[in-house]
């Protein structure tokens, strides 16, 4: 049942996408988030989802697992399509008790549910691709002028990293865990929703108590490693923009472009 | 009586993912009522793999676990009474440790099986005079403990539901020599007093020698060797090409014979060097 969260898990590959900066990588997903919500009629629409398909297809990740990525948010995307299929005003096509279906509703509500797959099916495509710690990196470099301004750029990198690095180490562990307390007859899979809740106390007990015991080793570890924050550190591997990075960040510009361009006119 | 049975026993992890990989494949086991089996295998050869198939933790790719022949996986009430009657002890248990009370923490294990009043008591009492942990610390919080005291309140928590079949992953892992010897000690006892199957994953290939009826050695997720100590590390040579250790009396053994005496190839422990060592003296080479 945990294997299904997917957040900031990595693939690892070698492919044009896993190869990019993560600079250029963060750069075009923002660039596609300004995209999809630009995108409004039905050939721009189908640029959107075919640019998307176009990168999926050279990073060579399965879409399968890509989809998965959406099962935890189901519920929001039906909501939101349910809600705009019927709280759009325009031309009834069908009407039934308080409800009605209105054909803006329709298109509305199409838009909605690819909006929100596409948003994130794109964020799922950095994070497959890009490992968290280069992203973090990306992010810190990006972010770098803001230090100027007394933004603790670096602080919120490294706490990031450590985040991101721990979320797999405490996934495993609270499956050990959940695994050790069934060996002695715990059962989380049936009784009411209170009884449910009751049952996962043998769990997060043992897994705050642990990843307290992590922190501060981890902490410990650090400080014995002279750690002392951002200021002169160097790293090992240096970040650098290659060509394929700028003809990568010069196709989706123009593609955000042509889009804004298209909407202008109508198309 | 629970005799189990493995057939045709193969998992596969993250299936259709990159990460895919075969932890085990097509294994064959069984195992009788009352046997100390001793599982040997370096890390990663799908050891405790193979001990998450036996209560059940793990459902199998393909092929079945039964228990008294009967499939574990029938029904989910079946799978539930499985846990009871095989009991796993995980590695590093005491990460498990979760009660206000070291009786509460005893306690969850028999209590899930529905017992209570002083059917209950008697079973963390049991549990934990079978596990070593004194009376006297059963108001005390686990947290509290020293590491070998956390570990043996762990254990008492998975003996105390009484198994019928008893599982432990390096249970010794981390501990001095004196808390190894208690523990060890512990689940012989265990094992004779209540007739129960034990199987036992370690690293200490003298506790194998010593302990094991039967030596079942995984290597990259199958059967390498399957018999009793003597059989197994008479392969001493192909063990240690496995990675792996062996016993201290067999490395002995094994160099004697190398220098021309004549030492029977399956020594694996003291009393059976000695033994061979004397008969040695008496014959014709020294």
């Amino acid at each position: 049942m945990l294997k299904d969260i997917t957040l900031g898990q990595y693939f690892p590959g070698d492919t044009l996408v896993h190869r990019l900066d993560p600079r250029t990588k963060l750069t075009v997903v923002v660039l596609y988030y300004v995209l999809i919500f630009t995108a409004s009629s039905p050939l721009t629409m189908l640029l959107a989802v075919g640019s998307l398909a176009l990168s999926v297809y050279i990073s060579r990740i399965p879409p399968r697992s890509l989809l998965k990525g959406l099962k935890p948010l189901m519920f929001l995307v039906i909501l939101t399509g349910l809600l705009n299929l019927f709280y759009t005003d325009g031309q009834v096509l069908v009407r039934f008790w308080v409800f009605r279906i209105t054909r803006e509703g329709i298109f509305r509500s199409i838009q909605m549910v690819m909006r929100i797959t596409l948003l994130v099916c794109g964020t799922f495509l950095l994070t497959y691709t890009t490992s968290p710690l280069s992203i973090t990196d990306g992010l810190e470099r990006i972010l770098g002028p803001f230090r100027k301004l007394g933004l603790p750029v670096h602080e919120l990198s490294m706490m990031m990293s450590i985040a991101l690095r721990f979320i797999p180490t405490l996934i495993e562990e609270t499956d050990k865990i959940m695994s050790a307390q069934k060996a002695r007859g715990a059962d989380f899979d049936s009784g009411s929703i209170f009884k449910r809740v009751k049952a996962l106390l043998p769990v997060l007990v043992p897994l705050f108590v642990s990843a307290f015991r992590r922190a501060d080793e981890l902490a410990t570890a650090m400080e014995c490693r002279c750690y002392h924050g951002g200021d002169d550190r160097t790293r090992l591997k240096q970040l650098s923009m290659g060509r394929a990075d700028y003809l990568t960040l010069l196709f989706w510009a123009a593609l955000l472009g042509a889009i804004i361009a298209l909407r202008v006119y109508g198309l | 009586m629970s005799e189990i049975r493995l057939e045709g026993l193969r998992h596969v992890y993250s299936r259709g993912t990159p990460f895919e990989k075969v932890a085990i494949d097509h294994i064959d086991l069984t195992i009788p009522q009352g046997q100390l089996v001793v599982i040997l295998g370096h890390t990663g050869s799908g050891k405790s793999t193979l001990v998450q198939h036996l209560n059940g933790l793990l459902s199998p790719t393909e092929g079945r676990v039964l228990l008294d022949g009967e499939d574990i996986h029938r029904s989910k009430e079946a799978l539930r009474q499985t846990r009871f009657q095989v009991g796993l002890v995980f590695q590093y248990p005491e990460y498990q440790l979760f009660g206000e009370t070291v009786r509460a923490d005893i306690a969850y294990g028999p209590g899930n099986m529905g017992l209570t009043g002083a059917e209950l008591d008697e079973h963390i009492r049991a549990g934990a005079d079978f596990a070593g942990v004194d009376e006297a610390l059963f108001d005390d919080s686990p947290l509290d403990l020293s590491g070998g005291q956390k570990r043996r309140v762990a254990i008492a928590g998975v003996l105390a539901m009484e198994p019928e079949v008893l599982i432990l992953d390096e249970p010794t892992a981390g501990l001095d020599p004196a808390g190894c010897q208690d523990i060890l000690r512990n689940i012989r006892r265990y094992r004779d007093e209540r007739g129960a199957t034990v199987l036992l994953i370690s690293h200490d290939m003298n506790i194998a020698a010593r302990m094991a009826d039967r030596i079942v050695v995984m290597n990259h997720g199958t059967l390498a060797y399957d018999g009793t100590p003597r059989e197994v590390f008479s392969h001493a040579a192909e063990l240690q090409a496995m990675g792996l250790d062996i016993p201290a009396s067999t490395a002995v053994a094994m160099r004697l014979r190398e220098m021309g005496f004549d030492i029977p190839g399956d020594i694996c422990t003291a009393a059976q060097l000695v033994e061979a060592i004397k008969r040695c003296k008496g014959g014709a080479v020294c």
